[in-house]
């Protein structure tokens, strides 16, 4: 689908008519599935839509925009995965937001007011995501790339930016690390 | 008994629903526009620095030319002063027409968030919104427009006002908070000018008023992403609208120094407990980052605040990483043997002392540089060791009263003892004696318990061999925190 824009013709005229905007496009295709995958990794949907706009942004700032890029799509993956990496290794953002919550009141939840009994499957979804988020960045990311967006290992290899064996490593090393956290838990 | 799902199913259920938390998320038209503004201002900035040279030569000749044509004592115009933002018509730059005189940032004052070096803003809307959710973690709070006296309305489950923040926008047309307010929780100390312009201490001592029962308060720091410096939770008996006062205490720990936040807000208005909460926001100066110290602090001084509160610092034998070690190997160690510097390494603000009986090394013990009031004082924070290791527990680590202890021994026919000390404490707070050990590089393993009453916080853990020649012909340390 091509995206329709206005031109300006002369001062004070314009006129619709349809142009290559190859960033609208992309922008429709991808935006959404990026800022569920960031929200995955970060487990924070504003800052996902912040790391993915920076994303997009970085790509539209390209000197010769998209073209010579093969697969945007992946460009964006992996723009978005080194975003992330960049937010979660300097901030730590969701460890700190966990201490705070831990000690405050507040939504910040309220100390005093009960919160609703969460669903027994609810409960264990939070256990399992709060194992993978003790994992190590790369270990992290190799397992969301793979259960959640079902990558094959030269697409993941490309969106972490190693080798396909490295892809294998961090893969395997993260699910035993998971299942041992997972046993920890129980 | 079920046999629970593989991992990996668990893992791509977890995953699916985790990722549903950003189900609303839609690729509109207000994301692409953002993008793209930003893109815009991105192009005109590498053209600005790629025309910067150009434009450098240019502006020094326009300058300098008038300028040597005046005579001494000429008045200098440089025409009116902006009192606008960009007048361009960048789509980044909010018109000038568009927001009041009310809005614009009076140079007195310093807005709360963002603190310069963050993000930018150019709208208020967004600043609000990006506001809202650091300060009580609402990720989409409703908001009501930009109202003319320069405040936006944060809005609760049922749509009424729950806090309102003051929006100012500085000369460059970007948009910051000064402050929030509530009418359900103030903040009456500090006050907004004194925590403006002088560093909070810790404990931040916080009061206000509120018509909650239930008060929660929180310093942050103000980078890009701020996260907690310190929290609490107070909790009132009385509630309902008799605005009863409130009083935190709210250490502080891990401060990155420079601008911060005070949030307070009370709990969400609605039944269930959603929405956003009241609170009221303030900026404060954070304490001074502390030093960044190479290790924990064993003796003479535990913190830094403690080296700096002691009435001997001033001693001149702080002031000498070789006569601190010293005097730790023999009257904190107990070492009375130890009478001799037998290397010394200083480099920065770290150094390493080999001690030991005459010229016999025993150790090198590792020490830390700290500035205090008086002057400068070492503290030894562990060892650097070879023939005689002390590998676990890891350095720093968390035991029981009770633990295994080990590493590994080079020598004949020695006998180890395993020692533990607290600052403050007399003599050994536990002991394990005594371990015979030799050969190369051997490993060495006890049990060590601290004496019963010895209560949570750092011991010095110290394995000794010797009695060939001297009492001690060998020892090293390590740091670790009882529960």
């Amino acid at each position: 689908m091509t995206a329709t824009k206005l031109r300006r013709e002369a001062p004070g005229r314009a006129r619709a008519e349809v142009v290559d905007d190859p960033l609208a496009d992309l922008h429709r295709a991808e935006y959404a599935p990026l800022v569920r995958l960031a929200t995955v990794v970060l487990g924070d949907v504003g800052l996902a839509e912040q790391v993915v706009q920076d994303a997009f942004v970085r790509l539209a700032l390209r000197w010769r925009g998209l073209r010579g890029l093969d697969n945007p799509a992946a460009y964006l993956r992996s723009a978005v995965l080194n975003g992330c990496r960049s937010v979660l290794r300097h901030h730590r953002v969701r460890d700190r937001h966990d201490a705070r919550l831990a000690v405050a009141p507040g939504p910040f939840p309220v100390a005093g007011v009960a919160p609703e009994p969460a669903a027994l499957a609810g409960e264990h979804r939070d256990e399992v995501v709060a194992a993978l988020r003790r994992l190590p960045l790369r270990q992290r990311e190799a397992l969301v790339l793979r259960y959640y967006l079902d990558l094959p290992e030269a697409e993941m290899a490309t969106a972490m930016g190693v080798s396909p064996g490295s892809v294998k490593t961090h893969l395997h090393r993260g699910l035993a690390a998971l299942a041992r956290l997972l046993e920890d838990v129980r | 008994m079920s046999t629970p799902p593989p991992v990996e199913d668990r893992l791509r259920s977890s995953l699916a629903a985790e990722a549903s938390a950003a189900d609303r998320v839609a690729a509109g038209d207000d994301s692409l526009g953002a993008i793209r503004t930003r893109a815009r201002a991105g192009r005109r900035r590498r053209a600005a620095g790629l025309a910067a040279g150009v434009v450098a030569v240019v502006v020094a000749g326009a300058v300098a030319l008038p300028r040597l044509d005046r005579g001494p004592g000429a008045r200098t115009d440089d025409g009116p002063v902006a009192t606008e933002g960009p007048s361009t018509t960048s789509p980044s730059s909010p018109s000038p027409t568009s927001v009041p005189d009310t809005v614009l940032l009076p140079a007195s004052v310093v807005p709360a968030w963002p603190q310069p070096g963050g993000p930018t803003f150019t709208t208020p809307e967004t600043a609000a919104r990006a506001f809202v959710r650091i300060a009580v973690l609402a990720t989409d709070p409703p908001l009501s427009g930009l109202h003319s006296d320069g405040t936006i309305d944060v809005l609760g489950a049922d749509g009424s006002p729950v806090s309102r923040l003051d929006m100012r926008r500085d000369a460059t047309g970007h948009w910051s908070v000064v402050r929030a307010t509530s009418d359900r929780v103030w903040i009456e100390s500090p006050t907004p000018a004194g925590a403006a312009t002088d560093p909070i201490s810790s404990p931040l001592h916080v009061t206000g008023r509120t018509r909650s029962s239930v008060v929660g308060v929180a310093v942050l720091s103000a980078g890009a992403v701020p996260h907690p410096v310190g929290a609490t939770g107070v909790h009132l008996g009385g509630g309902g609208d008799e605005l009863p006062s409130y009083s935190a205490n709210v250490p502080l720990s891990g401060s990155p120094g420079g601008r911060g936040l005070l949030v307070v807000h009370t709990e969400a208005t609605d039944a269930n407990g959603l929405g956003v909460p009241p609170f009221a926001a303030q900026g404060v100066v954070l304490p001074p980052a502390a030093p960044r110290l190479p290790g924990v602090l064993l003796w003479p001084y535990a913190s830094i605040a403690e080296a700096d509160a002691a009435a001997d610092a001033g001693e001149a034998w702080h002031g000498d990483p070789g006569e601190t070690a010293l005097r730790f190997a023999r009257d904190y160690l107990g070492f009375s043997e130890m009478n001799t510097v037998t290397s010394r390494d200083v480099r920065n603000n770290e150094a390493w002392i080999g001690v030991g009986p005459d010229n016999h090394a025993a150790a090198v013990l590792h020490l830390a540089k700290l500035k205090v009031t008086d002057g400068l004082v070492w503290a030894v924070v562990g060892s650097s060791d070879d023939l005689l290791t002390l590998e676990t527990p890891r350095y720093g680590a968390t035991v029981d009263r009770t633990f295994a202890v080990g590493g590994h021994i080079t020598g004949v026919d020695e006998s180890l003892r395993v020692s533990l000390h607290r600052l403050g404490t007399s003599g050994p707070v536990g002991e394990a004696c005594c371990l015979p050990g030799g050969g190369e590089k051997t490993p060495w393993s006890t049990t060590v318990s601290a004496d019963p009453g010895t209560g949570p916080g750092v011991v010095t853990v110290v394995v000794s061999t010797g009695g060939h020649v001297y009492d001690v012909e060998r020892f090293a340390i390590t740091a670790l925190r009882l529960r």
